[in-house]
């Protein structure tokens, strides 16, 4: 018997051999000669959304872009890494049209890096590059991938018939099986390394190569890097650094962020990390009072952190076991954290539930709290949750019955409760009293602290025509606990008292009403959704410390020109 | 057992409730507009909470979040506060009971909300 091809086994063995040599050696070649060509254009320095795309793609040029977003306060990032677009913000850069076709909120920057990636506006620095001679044009690169794709298949056509061959004709197959196995594993790599990422050519390396050494070095960069689209915020400068970090991040990704707390956010990608305590707070917490606060929700638990003087925070629905890295390390700053029940229907014909007291007690122990707040309201009924917080019936006998309530639910509490004025749409014709002449009696009755929301007051005042003032008068303010501000908007000539829109300057006026009269302990912004940019936010707690500062300067004998300003 | 007292203020806050999340009629004397008006808001808080809480499912359905969450949540009050989860959860339930004509992507986005809040019944939204 002849052998087959004309080849015996050891000499077909050594030519295989060398066509596994080949299937790397030529389409190895084949790139170095692409890569050494030039571009169509010769080229101006890159921006960090270019260099991005040269080192690591257009996902690479997604998280410049998702960097700058969050550098300009467009994005806003939370400490499990999951982004929400600041409300009317506007996101700055060359790519801010990309972010503002972004419709999803809430999902992980690994998420919106993929989507970001798509868009048109980063699709297109690819071409862009490829004309410049910087990487591999998508032309190129499909010749090279077609090139190594003919070699893998002639290859293992070749190998298979052989193995038919020798199988068929008993011949021993045992080395050019494991050739073949090589041989299907060389081509596997050598077909990856065509699909996927964008290459660079030699100049676009060449270019990354100074790049690196210069950013090492700390040299003067190319006037386009250090750029940024627009003068950044002095608080989200401090967590990105604006555009010389941005080339780093390009260079880099996320990991280049130069503040840990940010740097741990942008990478977690949506899974929750265990953010490292901070040192103590340099503002501190207010003297004997609690000062300014903002209620902490997750996803502005680094702005939280961040803003400049918070005194004091407010936390709902926190489980115990389950609080956040991210709150606990602004407590072990030194940051009171007071937890505020939306749910215990204190107002409700029922007697509160001793689980949900027990919830609320473990996390005034949790956050060694100062105190604990609940509404003056019921939410559920005959089995029902109204999903909301509800007026309870201005009478006697439902006073008493929140007397009781109340009384039960201040000896299951290791500290002082505060009750709350709620915002209402609705309220009940057998009311016998005004809100402040109810609160008053309570307040007689169990001692129990205020909680007065003042925009809550300005809610009744525009739905049901009560004066602000006038309930501020009827209240006892030496035992208010402290003070909630938030925004709203008017709907068909009522008050929804949203937490997702500005305060208005009315609200704040009856603030200032309020602080003539009595120094508040606290006061805290509630904002719940639509959150804006850090400034806004900033600018907003600024707005309402000058107002109880300005409120507290004030002779008293202006008392009743506030009156006007309020109305 | 409970006071009188506390049975009849049971009866009257109950009856505000029905109105505002089981569609039942105002209670007497109390303002049928506001009623509505209210109802109308705490539907659109409870649609927002669950559409942040699955911004997949929220995106997936578009502009027919809004209507697919007002015939859900028609006649079914929702959870305790802090139950997002379990809200958002049974709303996917409901698509994917309802969920003759919707995309793909819904039908998708929709399997995996019901498959995670198995396991976060009772987790803060």
């Amino acid at each position: 018997m002849g052998q087959p091809w004309g080849l015996s086994g050891p000499q077909f063995l050594g030519v295989y051999a060398a066509g596994i040599g080949l299937t790397i050696v030529i389409p190895f070649i084949t790139r170095q000669v692409i890569r050494g060509l030039p571009g169509r254009r010769t080229r101006r320095e890159l921006d960090p959304y270019e260099v991005g795309y040269l080192v690591g793609g257009p996902r690479r040029a997604a998280e410049v872009v998702i960097a700058e977003g969050v550098d300009c306060g467009a994005l806003r990032v939370d400490s499990t890494g999951k982004v929400t677009k600041a409300y009317q913000a506007v996101p700055t850069g060359p790519h801010a049209g990309a972010l503002d076709r972004i419709t999803l909120d809430g999902v992980s920057t690994h998420a919106l890096a993929a989507m970001l990636k798509s868009d048109p506006s980063i699709a297109r620095i690819g071409p862009d590059l490829s004309a410049d001679g910087l990487v591999i044009s998508r032309g190129r690169m499909s010749a090279l991938r077609l090139i190594s794709a003919v070699l893998i298949v002639a290859l293992l056509v070749t190998g298979i018939l052989r193995l038919i061959e020798g199988s068929h004709n008993h011949r021993p197959i045992g080395n050019l099986t494991t050739l073949f196995v090589l041989s299907i594993i060389v081509g596997f790599f050598v077909l990856m390394s065509t699909v996927g990422r964008s290459a660079t050519t030699r100049k676009g390396a060449a270019y990354l190569r100074r790049l690196r050494k210069a950013d090492a070095a700390g040299l003067a960069l190319p006037s386009s890097l250090a750029f940024s689209g627009a003068p950044v915020s002095a608080l989200n400068a401090a967590a990105i650094g604006g555009g010389a970090v941005l080339l780093g991040i390009a260079l880099s990704g996320f990991s280049a962020v130069p503040d840990e707390e940010m740097r741990r956010a942008l990478l977690a990608g949506g899974r929750m990390t265990r953010a490292a305590p901070a040192g103590p707070d340099p503002h501190g917490a207010a003297g004997p009072g609690l000062g300014i606060g903002i209620g902490w929700r997750t996803e502005i638990d680094l702005t939280v952190a961040r803003l400049p003087r918070v005194d004091f925070v407010e936390v709902e629905n926190v489980v115990p076991d389950r609080a956040a890295a991210s709150l606990l390390a602004l407590r072990a700053r030194g940051v009171p954290v007071v937890p505020h029940g939306v749910s215990l229907s204190l107002g409700g014909a029922a007697r509160p539930d001793q689980a949900r007291l027990s919830r609320l007690a473990a996390l005034a122990e949790t956050f060694d709290s100062p105190l604990v707040s609940e509404h003056v309201a019921f939410c559920r009924a005959g089995g029902m949750e109204a999903g909301h917080l509800l007026p309870v019936p201005r009478t006697r006998a439902a006073l008493d019955i929140l007397t009781e309530n109340v009384v039960i639910a201040q000896a299951a509490l290791p500290v002082p409760l505060a009750v709350e004025n709620i915002a209402a749409l609705v309220r009940w014709p057998e009311d016998e009293m005004t809100e402040g002449e109810f609160l008053s009696e309570l307040v007689e009755r169990t001692g129990v602290l205020l909680l007065v929301d003042v925009a809550n007051l300005y809610t009744a005042q525009v739905n049901f025509g009560a004066d602000p003032v006038r309930a501020l008068d009827a209240l006892p303010l030496d035992r208010i606990g402290y003070v909630h501000v938030a925004g709203g908007m008017l709907r068909d000539g009522l008050w929804h008292d949203t937490h997702a829109h500005p305060v208005p300057e009315a609200i704040l006026d009856v603030l200032a009403a309020l602080a003539e009269r009595a120094r508040p302990p606290g006061v805290l912004m509630e904002r719940d959704d639509a959150y804006p940019a850090d400034a806004e936010l900033a600018a907003e707690l600024a707005a309402i410390r000058a107002a109880v500062d300005g409120g507290r300067a004030r002779p008293a004998t202006l008392a009743t020109g506030s009156r006007h300003a309020v109305r | 057992m409970p006071s009188a007292e506390r049975l009849e203020l049971e009866i009257r806050q109950r009856s505000l409730v029905a109105a505002l999340v089981a569609g039942a009629d105002p209670p007497a004397d109390v303002d049928g507009t506001r009623i509505r008006v209210q109802a109308a808001a705490l539907l659109r808080k409870r649609a927002r909470a669950v559409a942040r809480a699955q911004p997949e499912l929220a995106a997936a359905l578009g502009a027919e979040f809004g209507p697919a969450f007002r015939g859900y949540a028609a006649s079914r009050p929702g959870p305790a506060p802090g139950c997002t989860a379990a809200d958002a959860g049974e709303f996917a339930r409901y698509l994917r009971g309802a969920g003759q004509g919707r995309g793909r992507e819904v039908r998708r986005a929709a399997s995996r909300v019901t498959r995670a809040s198995r396991g976060a019944r009772r987790r803060p939204g």
